[in-house]
């Protein structure tokens, strides 16, 4: 547990020490950030090459996520959007930017995000990787995210949970999606891509 | 802290209950108000409408019906704790609701409140899961739909219940005669959240062997957990041994995630001591009853 500060002990060098001067400021600790890892694997019937495809889709991400409201591409693989998320009597309307980074293709991405809502605040760091076996693509996913503001209490109690669900119902999802996409392209005659 | 401005109505009955649902599907239900006005004063929660529920007295009863008790979603725990019914025919559930909180909270929250939040390590859950339950669902256009407590529980904070839907009343079976139940729970103090805890309800046969056992934790999972201990049923008598290599391979399969309350690793070993000292206590009352 760090000290208080010197300086302020400097600034006010007569005020008498109260029994809270060696705990440390009030303020500092609301403002410290809550840590918490949610790390998984999803599989999915389908080539590594159309889920990477459909990892890189800005349409297809937003119809996944789960709560989506709206989006808009600000550049290349960084986009803003609105999302909707309500779990039990939590809900709220949330605002974030996401970058995807470190692309290596149809092998690995970096997501960097961050959001802000009536309850909290969050910044994201995640890793997305795929690993092809036997026509089965392995999505391993590691998050970690730094959660700030009321929803911090809840961060110890629950919302790894939660997070998980949303997680898979995201990827969820896209297996639908992907799943849509390869009946389509039968119908209209189109091999698939093999690898 | 104080909570966010929202706008109040008072349902009278259930009819009206479902048409004011209806109309706001964004309002919140307010029945106890044990769980969800501490998450509104903290502003977690932030409905715009509550709307009452405690004049609804339709949803408000404990009777008996040829194989389960029917309990109305807005009985209070005190009323479970109380009812003779419960003790005579479902003795685990009434032992079970005197751990939940405080006098205070036990006065005011409801079953039905419980079941909807679905805090992971809620008593009422994991004895309802461990009894069988069902729970009633209608919706405002009156139409019923049952659904197994396991099935309903989503994960932490999230049930199978749809915005304009209510719970109505919570099936449970009543279980065989001579059965002998248990529950534990281990806590940092009497009322706070709970560490883990566990429920076992079981029938013995006259050679001293279990013809059935239904057992299931809280605060392991991020819902209630029925544990399958199927290779202690139709086995001989209850030994150490058995038991042992019981608790071994359920603690293979759980993987419980660190809290507030407790690490993961902790949960774990707390969920071994449970099942074992659960088990034993249920197989004593079920033997000497």
């Amino acid at each position: 547990m760090p000290e208080k500060p010197k300086e302020s002990a400097k600034q006010h060098p007569k005020k008498r020490r109260s029994k809270f001067d060696f705990a440390r400021p009030r303020k500092e600790i609301r403002k410290e950030k809550k840590r918490m890892n949610v790390t998984g694997e999803y599989i999915l019937e389908c080539s590594k090459e159309r889920t990477w495809r459909a990892l890189n889709d800005p349409q297809v991400l937003s119809r996944c996520t789960p709560g989506f409201q709206s989006m808009n591409v600000v550049a290349p693989d960084h986009y803003e959007g609105v999302v909707k998320v309500g779990i039990g009597s939590i809900s709220g309307t949330y605002k974030g930017e996401m970058k995807l980074s470190d692309k290596v293709d149809q092998e690995k991405y970096t997501i960097i995000g961050e959001g802000a809502g009536p309850i909290g605040i969050m910044n994201v760091t995640g890793n997305i990787e795929l690993q092809e076996l036997d026509a089965l693509t392995t999505i391993v996913y590691s998050f970690e995210a730094r959660i700030g503001g009321a929803v911090k209490g809840l961060a110890q109690r629950g919302l790894i949970p939660i997070a998980k669900y949303l997680i898979k119902q995201f990827f969820g999802s896209l297996a639908e999606e992907l799943a849509a996409e390869k009946i389509e392209n039968r119908s209209a005659h189109i091999p698939e891509t093999s690898t | 802290m104080k909570p966010c401005a929202f706008s109040y109505v008072k349902a009278s009955s259930l009819d009206n209950l479902l048409a004011i649902l209806s109309d706001n599907s964004d309002a919140k239900i307010l029945a106890g108000g044990q769980s969800l006005v501490p998450m509104m004063n903290m502003r977690l929660a932030r409905p715009e409408m509550l709307i009452d529920i405690n004049d609804v007295t339709e949803l408000r009863f404990i009777t008996e019906e040829q194989d389960h008790i029917r309990v109305g979603a807005l009985t209070r725990y005190n009323e479970i704790i109380e009812s003779d019914l419960i003790k005579a025919k479902i003795p685990l559930l009434s032992d079970v609701t005197e751990y939940i909180g405080y006098i205070a909270i036990r006065n005011r929250g409801t079953i039905g409140g419980s079941l909807v939040h679905n805090d992971p390590s809620a008593e009422i859950g994991v004895a309802l899961v461990c009894l069988g339950a069902e729970v009633v669902l209608v919706n405002s256009d009156a139409e019923e739909r049952v659904v197994p407590l396991d099935q309903f529980f989503i994960t932490t904070y999230l049930t199978d219940i749809a915005p304009d839907e209510i719970l109505r009343e919570i099936r449970i079976p009543i279980p065989a005669a001579h059965s002998g139940h248990a529950f534990k729970e281990v806590s940092r103090r009497v009322g706070d959240f709970a560490m883990a805890n566990a429920a076992a309800l079981m029938q013995v046969g006259t050679g001293g062997e279990i013809t059935s056992l239904s057992f299931s934790f809280g605060g392991i999972g991020d819902v209630p957990m029925q544990i399958d201990l199927n290779a202690l049923v139709d086995n001989g008598p209850l030994v150490e041994e058995k038991l042992d290599q019981a608790v071994t391979k359920v603690l293979r399969e759980i993987d419980p995630e660190s809290d507030n309350v407790a690490s993961g690793d902790y949960k774990k070993q707390l969920a071994g001591v449970l099942l074992k000292q659960v088990v034993s206590e249920a197989y004593d009352r079920a033997t000497n009853s």
